[in-house]
């Protein structure tokens, strides 16, 4: 039984993509003539997925705009976060509650809208039969959180800023979730150095009760968060 | 707007306290009112609906009376109704599945559909139409035996506005209260607290209170109390101040009249009308009580804007947005003409819009049901929830800019100016407005509130300005283009409550007529803004002089010509032309508020004139 489901996280601010994501939001900017999201679809589609829902909040019009041109090749479901919640309600977890009246009780994959993940590790992703992560394989966990990892390959924690001991596997912001994971998003709190509702801390307090599998991602994985990333998703892409 | 009184401590008769607290706060919402009162694991809620002319207050205390309800601890509210009509199931207190948890609320929850959506999947069964009520359910849906943890996590799920009160026999003995962007203060007693929207009610038990600011949330007991903030749960600790007011001042908040009052909540009416309607970025506005007409909407060719008195003055304003903005053919007609002829409505094309602070102005009503015995569409600008007006038209638009009780209009004029402002650009960006013109009228939009605040902030100087001139017998208002409906406005307010005889006037009708009135003893009240007709303005004045007319200027602040040019001029801050209208009336309802106190009038209740004009 394959996972149908993906839920894309693209609420974000793009704060660090600057003058280039003021009026628009970062994972719409052109590369190679195309915005970056439909690439990132291209690839969920070639892995299978039928039901796409995208988290959407600042510049919602964009996406809507987005959504309505590439109703062909796209099937989207678009929801609103701020719709949802407040704006103080931030944070990595925040997409995945506001999606859940759109999921239903299947399972589900998560992941960042600002990464391009490959096909193979989107259908890894599918066929996962217990909430997972995937790491990536890394010396930047300043950048990507760290992963750690018991010897049997469950997931104890993931760190931010820090490593973890053993294999140096960074956290590339692609999971697999069952629907325990809905109950510990319930209870979860901001973070209290930001003030954030993280799904890192989520999956950290998950992995207590039902053991969160960690894999390995095996497709190249580029991020798309600063200016300097469109020539460098260009070149890649070119490939 | 709606009132909040919540009380916990030893005296005997809570209900007594808090109808009493209720009754000095029923100028802010009487639409239909309610209490609950816990005591250990006992409930007691009681609530009713206003019937026709009676004191909703009045009807509630009958209504305990009758029953023999206890408690030592209590919330009670008077409501002015945003979502759901006036009846007792829209009343509050609002209560969870079991009944166990009890919340007043003054403010809109903006999310309050989406909240409602994850409730109803979780089992929750919701009796009204409220926005409220889904907070009790969201708090009995956090709540684990501790409330103020509950209501902290249920309040962090919401955007929006309140003021709240929560008690629960579920944990007893303590209230929990929180603000954002509703008015909140707590009196401290001898071993009691009384918690109210503001001073009135706590005056008569103590003279010290603890105003809570945004983000703010305090639990009291009996014994003590802890505010805290809602985001960080960092413990805040904060000074009482001592209320130097008595009761009738309390009422109108410290202002000498209602209308001052008005004027002066104008900044938070006006930010209350835009609220949750505005994209910025998109230069976009979203009206969700339009938004299923969307589409016939777009094809509607030609407007018909229909009111009375000051709210006619706005759609007049309002005609030259959305013809300007909008590209829609608009017309304005006063209702009472509109009703009596026969005016060519075609019902594929045209729209009907009535514009009504109280929604029950007996011509508006008549000509709404008119257009739509012609088969026409009819929109409704209105202040009061559930009026006929309201309820009438097919679809509509609330001003959410709470009661006003002055007769003189003020903040629900302006308001109406901001709706008007929004109701342009979505019917514009329907059509020929660009985005990018959009956002630039959105942004100065959100400028607006602060903006008026600085041209409030003149209020001396145009006391001393009306002192000045209050001997008058006749008055001149100019104006052009935006403002020449200001000048009407302008003049009516005098008219209306210094009884002084003021006409309004285009600038350039000027030289057909009027300019024969002009003398020495003729003053003239000219808008001129710093805008595309402020040159033509300029010759104007100069024309007035020239017959020893004296001149008041409103002109826009760096304007140096004007100072030279006039003894008198009141300064607004900078805003795109169509906006205008909302800062440049400002300083002519201050002007026209302070000749009538000058001359001894009754500014709130004016002689021979009523609120809602419910006669033809």
């Amino acid at each position: 039984m394959m996972i149908d489901t993906i839920v894309i996280a693209a609420a974000g601010n793009g704060t660090r993509m600057k003058h280039l994501a003021k009026n628009k939001p970062k994972h719409l900017i052109n590369v190679l003539g195309r915005p970056f999201l439909s690439y990132l679809l291209a690839n969920i589609k070639k892995a299978g997925f039928k039901k796409i829902v995208v988290v959407i909040g600042r510049h919602r019009e964009k996406f809507i705009e987005f959504a309505r041109q590439h109703k062909k090749q796209f099937d989207l479901t678009l929801v609103d976060q701020f719709g949802v919640f407040p704006e103080s309600k931030y944070g990595t977890a925040i997409p995945v509650l506001a999606a859940q009246s759109a999921l239903g009780n299947e399972p589900f994959v998560y992941l960042m809208a600002d990464n391009l993940y490959g096909v193979n590790d989107l259908k890894a992703a599918r066929a996962a039969k217990q909430s997972t992560i995937f790491g990536m394989l890394t010396e930047r966990w300043d950048l990507y959180g760290s992963i750690e990892q018991t010897p049997a390959k469950s997931l104890v924690k993931i760190r931010e800023k820090q490593a973890s001991p053993g294999l140096n596997l960074g956290n590339s912001g692609l999971y697999t979730f069952y629907q325990e994971i809905f109950p510990v998003l319930e209870k979860l709190g901001p973070s209290p150095k930001n003030g954030e509702y993280m799904i890192t801390t989520a999956a950290s307090t998950l992995t207590k009760k039902h053991p969160i599998r960690v894999a390995v991602c095996a497709d190249p994985w580029l991020d798309f968060g600063k200016p300097s990333d469109v020539p460098k998703m260009a070149k890649f892409l070119r490939k | 707007m709606c009132g909040i009184v919540a009380y916990i401590g030893q005296k005997e008769d809570v209900p007594k306290i808090l109808l009493e607290g209720l009754k000095r706060l029923e100028y802010r919402g009487y639409d239909s009112a309610g209490l609950a009162l816990v005591d250990g694991d006992k409930t007691y809620v009681a609530k009713v609906k206003r019937e026709g002319k009676n004191s909703v207050i009045g009807d509630l205390a009958q209504k305990v009376s009758c029953s023999s309800g206890r408690g030592t601890v209590g919330i009670a509210h008077t409501r002015w109704a945003t979502h759901g009509e006036p009846n007792e199931t829209n009343a509050h207190p609002h209560t969870d599945c079991d009944g166990e948890i009890f919340v007043v609320h003054n403010g809109i929850v903006e999310n309050y559909l989406s909240l409602k959506h994850r409730l109803e999947k979780k089992g929750h069964v919701f009796r009204s139409e409220t926005d409220t009520e889904i907070l009790a359910h969201l708090i009995e849906e956090y709540f684990e035996g501790d409330l103020e943890k509950a209501v902290r996590t249920a309040l962090r799920d919401v955007s929006g506005t309140y003021g709240i009160a929560v008690i629960s026999n579920r944990d007893p003995g303590k209230i929990v209260v929180a603000r954002k962007g509703s008015p909140l203060g707590i009196g401290l007693g001898e071993k009691e607290f009384i918690v109210a929207s503001d001073a009135a009610p706590i005056i008569s038990h103590t003279k010290q209170v603890i105003y809570l600011d945004d983000g703010e949330m305090a639990v009291l007991k009996e014994q003590n109390y802890q505010i805290s903030s809602i985001q960080t749960n960092g413990r805040i600790r904060k000074e009482a101040t001592e209320i130097e007011w008595d009761l009738k001042e309390a009422e109108k908040g410290g202002y000498p009249h209602f209308m001052l009052k008005e004027i002066f909540e104008q900044p938070n009416s006006i930010r209350d009308s835009m609220r949750g309607r505005l994209i910025s970025e998109e230069g976009l506005s979203m009206l969700g009580g339009i938004r299923d007409y969307e589409d016939v909407l777009r094809k509607k060719k030609n407007i018909k804007i229909i009111a009375c008195g000051t709210a006619l003055y706005s759609g007049m304003v309002g005609e030259y947005m959305l013809e300007e903005q909008g590209g829609i053919e608009t017309e304005t007609e006063f209702a009472s003409e509109f009703r009596y002829r026969s005016p060519v409505l075609d019902s594929k094309h045209s729209l009907v819009l009535a514009i009504s602070q109280s929604g029950e102005t007996a011509d508006t009503l008549a000509a709404v049901r008119e257009a739509k015995r012609k088969g026409v569409l009819a929109l409704g600008i209105v202040n009061t929830v559930g009026s006929t007006i309201a309820r009438e038209t097919d679809a509509g638009i609330y001003n959410h800019a709470g009661p006003e009780i002055g007769v003189a209009s003020t903040k629900a004029f302006t308001s109406q100016l901001t709706v008007l402002a929004l109701l342009s650009l979505f019917l514009g960006r329907q059509r020929q407005l660009t985005e990018s013109h959009g956002r630039q009228i959105a942004e100065a939009l959100q400028k607006i509130p602060g903006q008026v605040k600085e041209v409030l902030k003149q209020n001396e100087n145009i006391k001393k300005i009306a002192r000045k001139y209050a001997a008058a017998k006749n008055f001149l208002f100019l104006g052009r283009k935006y403002n020449f409906p200001i000048a009407l406005e302008g003049a009516l307010k005098l008219k209306e409550i210094s009884y002084i005889h003021a006409e309004g006037y285009g600038a350039g009708e000027m030289k057909h007529g009027p300019l024969a009135l002009i003398d020495e003893n003729f003053p003239t009240m000219a808008i001129v803004p710093n805008d595309s007709v402020r040159d033509k303005m300029l010759s104007n004045i100069k024309e007035i002089q020239a017959r020893r007319g004296k001149v008041i200027v409103i002109a826009t602040a760096g304007d140096r010509e004007m100072a030279g040019l006039v003894d008198d001029v009141i300064y607004i801050p900078e805003t795109i032309e169509m906006l205008s209208p909302i800062l440049t009336v400002i300083p002519l309802q201050l002007f026209a508020y302070h000749v009538a106190v000058a001359l001894g009038r009754d500014v709130d209740k004016p002689r021979n004139l009523a609120k809602s004009v419910t006669v033809e």
